[in-house]
């Protein structure tokens, strides 16, 4: 990456902090460490202000080189403004701090020509090694048979293709290895296009303000109401009318277990259209998918036909058909993509609950959500069934933090659940639902 | 503008932040006084981000009283606009003026005479000696548009007002603005200002500051509070007890009778329940209060902590 930060403060001058005066030579190297600093701490994913260089510089000046303590909490300040991204600055900000009082205590020391980069490189490539290596050491070893295997995945056409030994795993197993996403064509789904329903959730749970005004009891005057309104009070201003913006757009994050016993129930070709249109319809709209891992799919649902989605999850590797493990998949975003969700985001989880990891981290996770969410919802596609209660030990530690849970097969569901959700004052769920009370 | 305002600043030293602090029995690392120091000297606006219940608001009460300047204070909510923050014209006014004025007076109903000034302009045109403590509270609150309108503000001191012209700082204000992380900030804000994150307090800082707050307490009670509330946070709680609950159930201690305060009996699973409204705010959170996990927060209030 080049980097384009500007010059730092020419000002800069390391002898200030022992009283001391150092050649120009000591204020050039410092300068420089500070602006490989900077670049070696973008290059590593901090988000680094595009004058971070420049704050930098200021601060230094301000708080001297005589305490390194001090002189860490005053770049901190100015560099990092994500909790996440500290001990990515603290790895960084020894080397710094090395080059810098190497600088003040040589200050004629020449430059270091081993590498050009003053050896950030190797700290931030040292540290992505390492997460690579973890990660490959953390794959399961059933890996290698993904692209080989191919499984039945529910839906009208689909047919029994297994081999290999996926016909002798046993379904639902925790320990169940993902298969990787067939990118065979979608083809027609059985199930109808989930678009008008989509819609109709959307219009349901927006809270968003859109660009249409409405009258509003708290907003903005509505000053030509109100003129109009003088008209029938002979010219006398009686109130000065408000009006705001309607919400109509949606923030959400959604989480698709694709787990096995998911994918035996829902249909693949609706449920890749639905999550399609959400991406389509929703002001933002991050996708996870889930099953004993977790991949971002949010970039791939923007491709440009269904085909292309499945073939962008191959792409990234995303792999489904394994065990459930939910409260792992809430641990990782958490840890991955903590401003995926904030109190506008609408959450809606797709899982049957059968959780097979530690519930504690489902409790965990499902309690952090609670928390920061404005709304969340769990779409069951076992809650299809009229006999179905949220019995199991996963369900039941979700419940306590969702705001409601629906049946998930068709679109239907969608409209009913857009049905239940514009009626505000009633209770809502799948007790409530149509296959319920249509009876 | 920005150096001649923050002058007064340029010989403020740290101990001398510090000792403003303890004056206040505010608890402060060495973090917190750096980087609020750097602020100060470099009179950018400082974004304090941390769980509710840390000390970010309180931090800006303490720097008003410290400097025996004001307070303006401007508490973020959905849907908070230019009208509630920056200004306002006054329509009703305005629309009186211009009916009355139909005879022929051509006087601008857009002038100062006609607005109603909101917390942020307000700041901008103190006219103390010292410049006033600006406290922006729970910006994440807001919704991201609003970030826009501060951004003038914070960069430039100033005010545009499309119908009247720019109205600057005449002493630029102490910006403090507090964020609960209940969602992102934007790019653009955040450069505007230096950073600090306020991390939940640790068990000896805590005990600092509710013997600080509370002295009335015994030093063995406090540790026990303290472990009560350190081991209350490991829960998966809605709403984890904060700084402020801590203190909250502390002076309950004190106030009800037959809670053991002088540190000779220690607390019992009847004084913890009784006062469990003091640190839990949900239903939930209190009925996850069972027997074992109470024998948890008792075993942890006996642990012996230096």
């Amino acid at each position: 990456m080049t980097d384009m930060s500007p010059e730092p403060d020419p000002g800069l001058d390391p002898g200030d902090g022992d009283g001391t005066s150092h050649p120009l030579d000591a204020t050039r190297r410092v300068r420089s460490a500070l602006v490989r600093f900077v670049g070696a701490l973008r290059t590593a994913g901090v988000e680094v202000p595009a004058d971070g260089s420049l704050v930098a510089a200021e601060v230094l000046a301000v708080v001297g080189f005589d305490d390194e303590d001090e002189a860490r909490t005053a770049l901190r300040a100015a560099l990092v403004s994500n909790p996440a991204d500290a001990a990515t600055f603290d790895r960084l900000f020894d080397r710094f701090w090395r080059q810098v009082t190497d600088a003040v205590d040589d200050p004629a020391g020449g430059v270091d020509t081993a590498s050009l980069d003053g050896g950030f490189a190797s700290d931030v490539a040292g540290d992505d090694a390492q997460t690579d290596r973890g990660a490959d050491d953390a794959r399961d070893p059933g890996d290698d048979r993904r692209s080989s295997v191919s499984r039945r995945l529910g839906g009208a056409d689909a047919s029994e293709t297994a081999g290999g030994d996926a016909g002798t795993r046993a379904r639902f197993s925790p320990n169940a290895p993902s298969d990787r996403v067939e990118t065979d064509p979608l083809g027609a789904s059985a199930v109808a296009d989930p678009a008008p329903a989509v819609r109709a959730l959307t219009d349901a749970i927006a809270s968003l303000p859109g660009r249409r005004q409405a009258p509003a009891s708290e907003g903005r005057p509505d000053v030509r109401r109100a003129m109009r309104q003088t008209h029938a009070t002979g010219g006398v201003v009686m109130e000065v009318p408000q009006r705001a913006r309607r919400p109509d757009a949606v923030r959400g994050l959604v989480l698709v277990d694709v787990s096995r016993s998911v994918l035996d129930i829902v249909d693949r070709g609706f449920l890749v259209r639905m999550l399609r249109v959400l991406t389509d319809e929703w002001r933002t709209a991050r996708t996870f998918l889930f099953d004993t891992d977790v991949t971002e799919v949010t970039t791939a649902l923007q491709a440009a036909s269904p085909d292309a989605t499945l073939r962008e999850f191959d792409r990234l590797e995303a792999a489904w058909g394994g065990g459930t493990r939910i409260g792992h998949a809430l641990t990782a975003i958490r840890d991955r993509a903590p401003d995926a969700v904030d109190r506008e985001t609408v959450l809606l989880v797709v899982s049957d609950g059968l959780e097979t990891g530690d519930l504690s981290g489902l409790e965990a996770g499902m309690t952090w959500l609670d928390r920061r969410a404005r709304r969340v919802f769990w779409l069951n596609p076992l809650a299809a069934s009229t006999a179905y209660e949220p019995a199991c030990r996963g369900m039941v530690t979700a419940l306590p933090h969702v705001d409601g849970l629906f049946a998930f097969a068709e679109p239907a569901d969608l409209f009913d659940m857009a049905r239940q959700l514009r009626h505000r004052q009633r209770p809502v769920g799948y007790e409530h639902d149509w296959r319920r009370t249509d009876r | 503008m920005t150096d001649a305002i923050h002058d007064d600043f340029e010989t403020l030293t740290s101990e001398r932040l510090q000792s403003l602090f303890d004056a206040s029995d505010y608890v402060a690392e060495d973090e917190i006084t750096t980087t609020v120091l750097l602020a100060l000297k470099l009179g950018r606006p400082l974004l304090v981000e941390g769980e509710p219940g840390a000390g970010k608001t309180e931090l800006a009460k303490v720097l008003a009283a410290g400097f025996d300047t004001d307070l303006v204070r401007l508490q973020c909510y959905e849907g908070l606009a230019a009208e509630s923050a920056l200004y306002e014209w006054n329509y009703t006014k305005q629309l009186l003026a211009v009916q009355s004025g139909r005879d022929g007076d051509e006087r601008s109903v857009f002038t100062e005479e006609y607005l109603l000034e909101r917390p942020l302009l307000r700041a901008l045109h103190h006219d103390g000696e010292r410049p006033p403590v600006l406290l922006i509270d729970e910006v994440d609150r807001a919704d991201e548009e609003f970030e826009a309108l501060l951004l003038e503000v914070l960069s430039d001191f100033q005010v545009s007002i499309p119908e009247l012209g720019t109205v600057d700082a005449d002493t630029a204000p102490i910006v403090i603005i507090t964020s609960n992380r209940t969602r992102g900030l934007s790019d653009a804000l955040k450069r505007r200002c230096l950073y600090l994150h306020v991390e939940p307090p640790s068990f000896e800082k805590e005990r600092a500051i509710v013997r600080r707050k509370v002295p009335e307490l015994d030093d063995a009670v406090v540790a026990a509070v303290c472990g009560v509330t350190e081991r209350l946070r490991e829960e998966s709680l809605l709403k984890p007890p904060g700084v402020a609950e801590t203190l909250d159930w502390a002076r309950a201690l004190t106030a009800l009778d037959g809670v053991p305060t002088d540190g000779d009996q220690p607390l019992t699973a009847t004084d913890v329940r009784t006062t469990l409204g003091c640190l839990l705010k949900e239903v939930e959170d209190v009925e996850r209060i069972d027997d074992e996990t109470m024998s948890a927060l008792l075993s942890a209030a006996e642990t012996p902590r230096e």
